[in-house]
């Protein structure tokens, strides 16, 4: 037996300490001295994906709901969409999904994920050019997004606001110039994993114009802004749907109801969002 | 070389054995198998087919270019650091080590944000830049940098290791025998030391090769100037997930080489450092 450098009974102690060790990271019971209240039911917890354009709309949301159920807390997990819908397809299990666009919330019908009539539409947003502090590179208009020199900020392409942003760059090649798209594409200088490292960019002077959601230049009241005409900008539409493998089928609809409750969909005009229906 | 005793045939009887042997079988299950997982699905979904893709090739040759020229930086500059750090003593010193191993436990996101914060327009270093007309930010240049940020301190790490390792009496002998400091460099330490450098830089060159947190945040992610192969898997997993795989598949394959040399160069000159 020479690999059993330790005998039983230092091996006992061993373990024993383990456990003294584990034991001692769990909380402290207190010790039961007066009739206890009734001890609160443990709440019941609901998860939700939403993107990260929601991100700051999520606190308030789920701060409303909680309001209205009693012991319900509300998970929210911030991602970017298609990852979110990776996750799913690969096994994760939220009740309630949000995302940008409808696309990827559609590919889950395909996959028995979401049921299809229980998508409902909770928000639209547009994009909005932000512009960094002193706009050194005096962008005045969209067309000036194609001029030589000037360095562009997008989200990639594959994000829901990055598509949003390339018919955006269609659009305008239409108002402005034929090969707008084009040369524009040829200003961006990376195309950002998300909106909101753009907005962080942005801020610390590191380009010369960004395209974002307009929640997000709401979000940043310091960034000045540059409206796109109306007739050239897209609408990308969030979209929401309990999961159909929700072990709490009736909170997650309860969920879904409360964010297109009125109060709810204030909460999130307030923060710059379109309501769901033009 | 180190020996190991066979496991004796009566120790898997030995209840014992098993109260030792089954966490660590666990742990072992845990780092391997989801490797695995990911080797067979990049292979049977024929992730590798993308081998083809612009951007899968892009991302190959970007991360080959810059992974090999930060670790160059971090050799021509880090080897006489280290030799520096390894010969001579000053008070404050060891606050001098403690700073350049910082980047080795500081997350790379945050190198990423120090960078930017640095070498970006407004910033400490980057405004005279700026004012030479040097931009760094979105650059492959900034790519290179980012690496060399992250990655150099290991080969500072272990160089300055390798270099302490030398022992006193030969270097003391050949300045005895009249050796300059230059030919103590090169006929001393050099050819003692040589094992731990490479080792060094073969780490330097992967940690390199894997590096996304501050290059995502520092030079942004822009295919074949800066998206190299761990932003394209990251960009791969919300668009194509055949692309992250085979991507996934080509960094481990690539992992598990390195650790095959490093073992070869380990095993093949144990034994040839002195003291």
């Amino acid at each position: 037996m020479r690999f059993l450098f330790v005998g039983t009974r230092s091996l006992v102690i061993l373990l024993t300490v383990c456990m003294i060790g584990l034991s001692a990271c769990q909380p402290v019971t207190p010790v039961a001295t007066e009739p206890a209240a009734p001890a609160p039911a443990q709440p019941t917890e609901i998860t939700v994906f939403a993107p990260s354009a929601l991100a700051e709309a999520t606190k308030l949301l789920g701060a409303g709901f909680e309001a209205t159920q009693p012991d319900v807390k509300v998970l929210f997990e911030i991602g970017h969409t298609p990852t979110q819908r990776t996750q799913i397809e690969e096994g994760a299990t939220p009740d309630v999904l949000m995302t940008a666009g409808r696309a990827d919330i559609d590919a889950l019908v395909e996959k028995n994920l979401v049921t299809a009539d229980q998508i409902k539409g909770l928000a639209r947003n547009q994009l909005i050019l932000i512009l960094p502090p002193g706009n050194a590179a005096n962008i005045a208009a969209p067309a000036d997004l194609a001029r030589p020199g000037v360095r562009l900020l997008i989200a990639a392409p594959d994000l829901p606001v990055g598509m949003a942003t390339q018919k955006l760059l269609e659009n305008l090649s239409a108002a402005v110039a034929p090969d707008f798209k084009e040369k524009a594409l040829a200003n961006v200088v990376s195309n950002e994993l998300g909106v909101k490292p753009i907005v962080s960019k942005i801020s610390l002077g590191e380009a010369d114009a960004g395209i974002v959601y307009l929640t997000d230049a709401v979000a940043a009241p310091a960034l000045a802004t540059l409206p796109i005409p109306p007739e050239a900008n897209v609408t990308v539409a969030f979209m929401l749907a309990p999961l159909a493998g929700t072990a709490n089928p009736d909170l997650a609809n309860a969920f879904v109801a409360y964010v297109l409750s009125d109060e709810a969909q204030a909460m999130l005009q307030a923060q710059g969002f379109l309501p769901a229906k033009p | 070389m180190n020996s190991t005793v066979p496991i004796d045939r009566f120790v898997w009887r030995e209840w014992r054995f098993w109260l030792l042997a089954l966490p660590g079988l666990l742990l072992g299950l845990v780092l391997v198998i989801p490797l695995l997982v990911l080797i067979w699905r990049g292979v049977t979904q024929q992730a590798l087919a993308y081998w083809t893709n612009p951007t899968f090739l892009a991302a190959i040759r970007l991360s080959l270019l810059t992974s090999t020229l930060s670790t160059c930086l971090a050799v021509l500059t880090g080897t006489p650091l280290a030799y520096v750090l390894g010969r001579v003593s000053f008070r404050g010193k060891s606050w001098v080590e403690l700073a350049l191993d910082v980047p080795l436990v500081l997350p790379p996101l945050i190198a990423g944000i120090a960078l930017l914060l640095a070498f970006g327009r407004n910033g400490v270093l980057g405004r005279p830049l700026d004012a030479l007309g040097i931009r760094l930010p979105f650059t492959t240049a900034a790519v290179i940098l980012a690496q060399t940020f992250i990655a150099a301190p290991l080969y500072l790490r272990t160089a300055r290791i390798g270099f302490g390792a030398v022992a006193h009496e030969l270097r003391e002998q050949a300045v005895v025998e009249g050796a300059n400091e230059w030919q103590v460099f090169r006929l001393v330490m050099l050819p003692i030391a040589w094992r731990a450098l490479l080792a060094g830089t073969i780490l330097c060159w992967t940690r390199a090769l894997g590096e996304f947190g501050a290059t995502i945040v520092f030079a942004g992610n822009m295919e074949g100037r800066t998206q190299t192969i761990p932003l394209a898997i990251f960009v791969g997993f919300e668009t194509n997930l055949d692309v992250a795989l085979g991507l996934s598949v080509v960094l481990i394959f690539v992992s598990v080489v390195v650790l095959f040399v490093l073992r070869w160069i380990d095993q093949t000159y144990a034994g040839s450092i002195t003291g």
